[in-house]
Formats: structure tokens, sequence, C-alpha cells
């Protein structure tokens, strides 16, 4: 089959099948609301909806070349990423949320230095999708890692491809999270109507945003790294 | 005030991150060592691996290959031809199981022991093929198990 479209459809089709399984719905309800905060905007939605997307590309397709060339090894690399990286993911997102809450200054940083940081949180549209993306592609869950490493890393290797296939399998995964930017942005409609008579609907869009990356974090904290056995 | 309690909850939050594997881990009762394959039987040895982070699946994985194993090869395990095993590889006296068996996840290992010494083995990544149906799963386990089995 080598040659034909078949690789490259099944490496999409591991990548949704990896979007939909139930370890990584946390991150995606984190990455819904965190495109959705700039809700009033729809072109930012869905930019960002494609830059969360290209994010999941470049963090599969980085990890797929770094060990299709054996520059990392799979074992090592997968049980880090796996133990690790969700351990990290937690606090990220927990600060993260206070952030975009608003609800205090950062107690390791002077006020200017800590407003600053929240701003820049705050505002970071394509620039946060993208970083997200990243982050929750390389965050992987035992179903992920038998996926990706198990079965998208062979068939890379069989059909010699360390690029195209881990990116679609990256396109894969961003698919329920981009499909869900694309209704937003273009299935309502007068939706920047709608927004500009309630602008103080974006406030309270980030507090919703803030609220949603501390509850996913909390979530991570409580499963990842006190292993409280909560809808994994 | 508030600062205090962020700060003192991300102080927790770095000390629990810190903490070695296995500390927090879950209760390792009903879990069995790894055989010390030291006699001079021939045997095999289906190991489970897991981690102190139990997903839903991982969970599945390892009932459905209990219930096979211990529905399809009772004679075995009362003769100790076969040997179930479940290993918390986040365990620091585990973690050597990683580069010995190449696992990458939740994994079913088949291993083969001649005179204390394991002379080959096979990683069942069909495991996660069949969760969703539970007697395809014990069809898959039994029917690589028998084979090896066979071998012997």
């Amino acid at each position: 089959m080598e040659g034909t479209g078949f690789p490259l459809l099944s490496a999409l089709w591991l990548g949704i099948l990896t979007s939909i399984s139930p370890c990584p719905l946390a991150s995606n309800i984190a990455a819904v609301s965190f495109i959705l905060k700039r809700i009033e905007h729809p072109f930012q939605v869905f930019t960002s909806g494609v830059l969360y997307t290209l994010g999941r590309v470049v963090g599969y397709t980085a990890l797929g070349v770094l060990v299709t060339f054996s520059l990392l090894s799979i074992p090592q690399i997968s049980f880090f990423l796996q133990n690790y990286l969700n351990k990290l993911l937690g606090p990220v997102l927990v600060i993260t949320g206070v952030l975009l809450m608003e609800i205090v200054h950062l107690p390791f940083l002077t006020t200017s230095v800590s407003e600053k940081t929240a701003s820049r949180v705050r505002n970071s549209g394509a620039f946060g999708s993208l970083l997200l993306g990243i982050l929750f592609a390389l965050s992987f869950c035992p179903i992920s890692a038998a996926l990706f490493f198990g079965s998208l890393i062979p068939l890379s290797l069989k059909n010699s491809s360390p690029l195209m296939l881990p990116s679609l399998y990256g396109v894969g995964t961003g698919l329920p999270v981009l499909g869900f930017a694309l209704v937003i942005a273009f299935g309502v409609k007068n939706i920047e109507k709608i927004f500009r008579r309630v602008r103080a609907l974006e406030y309270w869009m980030r507090r919703l945003t803030g609220a949603t990356f501390i509850l996913v974090g909390i979530y991570y904290i409580a499963v990842h790294i006190f292993y409280l056995e909560l809808f994994t | 005030m508030k600062n205090r309690a962020l700060c003192i909850a991300m102080y927790m939050i770095f000390v629990s991150w810190l903490m070695p594997d296995g500390v927090m881990s879950e209760s390792e009762q009903g879990e069995k060592a790894a055989p010390a394959a030291t006699d001079g039987s021939h045997h095999l040895v289906a190991y489970y691996f897991h981690g102190n982070f139990r997903c839903t699946n991982c969970r599945k994985i390892e009932e459905y290959s209990r219930e096979a194993i211990e529905k399809y090869f009772t004679g075995e395990l009362k003769t100790k031809k076969l040997i179930f095993s479940i290993i918390n590889t986040d365990q620091p006296e585990n973690k050597h199981f990683i580069k010995d068996y190449q696992l990458y996840t939740r994994s079913l290992i088949i291993a083969e022991f001649k005179e204390g010494k394991q002379v080959q083995w096979k990683n069942l990544t069909g495991v996660w093929n069949h969760l969703g149906n539970r007697e395809k799963f014990y069809d898959y386990v039994r029917s690589e198990i028998r084979a090896c089995l066979e071998a012997i």
C-alpha cells in the first residue's frame, strides 16, 4: 500500500482516535475554552483553532523526527513525557488560570513584572494557542503513547515518512478543537454584532477560560501528582 | 493573604512534583513481585506493566488479561508453567523493565524463561486494539500464550 493514500489516512485516523479517547478530554476542554477567550472576534477564534492544531503538528513532528532518526530512545522519552510533562501541566494550567482571572499577583514577582506577565497571558492569542498545542501534544497519556509510539512511529518508519505522517497525526488530534473553532467562526451568524452590544462579555469570557484552566489544572494535579482515579 | 495562600499552594505542588515516583502510589495489594526465575524450570511469565497513573483503558487491559489467563490457563498457573505478574514500572526497583522490554506504555509482555535465564519475549501490542471486545481480547491473549506454551 506504500505510495498510496493509505498511510496518510491511517496517520490521520490514528490522530482522530487519540483525540476522542478519554485521556485527552481534559486538555481538549482547556483548549476550547482558551480559543473561546476572544469569542467576540470570530476570526481570532478561527486563527486560534488553526494555530492550536499547528502547535500539535509541530510537537508531534519534532518528536517524530527525533525518534525516527534515533536521536531519542522511544522508551525513555515516552515515559519521561508521560511522567513529568503531565505533572508540570497541572501547575502551569492553574497559574495561567489565576492570571487569566486576575485573582492575585504572582507572589514571586514584583507588581509591575507580575502585571506585565498577567497582561501577556490575557492577551496571548495566536502565540498562546500555538504553545498550548505543543504542550498538550507532548503531554502523553498511556493510550496516546500507545497510538503514537506503537502505531504511528512504526508506520512512519515503514513508509520513510518522518515528517508527513506525524504532521497528519497532529492534524487528526487537533480536529475536535479545530472543528469547534470553525463552527464558532463561521457557523454563528452576526456574532460580532451581538457581542459588540455586550462588551462586558469579553471580561467574563476571560474569567470563564481562567476558571476552566484552574479546574483542568487541579484535575491534572489530582490525577498525575496525587494519583487519584478521577475519570481517567 | 491571597498571595500567601497561593504561595503555599505552589510550594506544595512543587514539593509533590519532586517526590520520588512510587511514594504517592496506590496500595500495591494483590500485586506480585517479578518471579526470580532462578530455578531450573522452563516456563512463561506474563507481565502486565503499569505506572502510578491508572487510566480506565489501562485497568481494562489488566482486568481482561487476568481474566483470560485465569480462564484458559488454570492448569498451567497451578503447575507454574505460566506465571502472571503485575509490575509498577514507576517503582524505582522496576524501572529497568522499561529498558529490558522497550516499553513505551502500559503493556502485556510474554517472556520465556529456561533454567533461570530469559530466552525470548514478546510484547502483545494487540491488547490495545481489542479493548472494545472482551471476547476478542480473550481470544488474542489465549492464542498468543498458547503458541508460546506449545513452543516450550
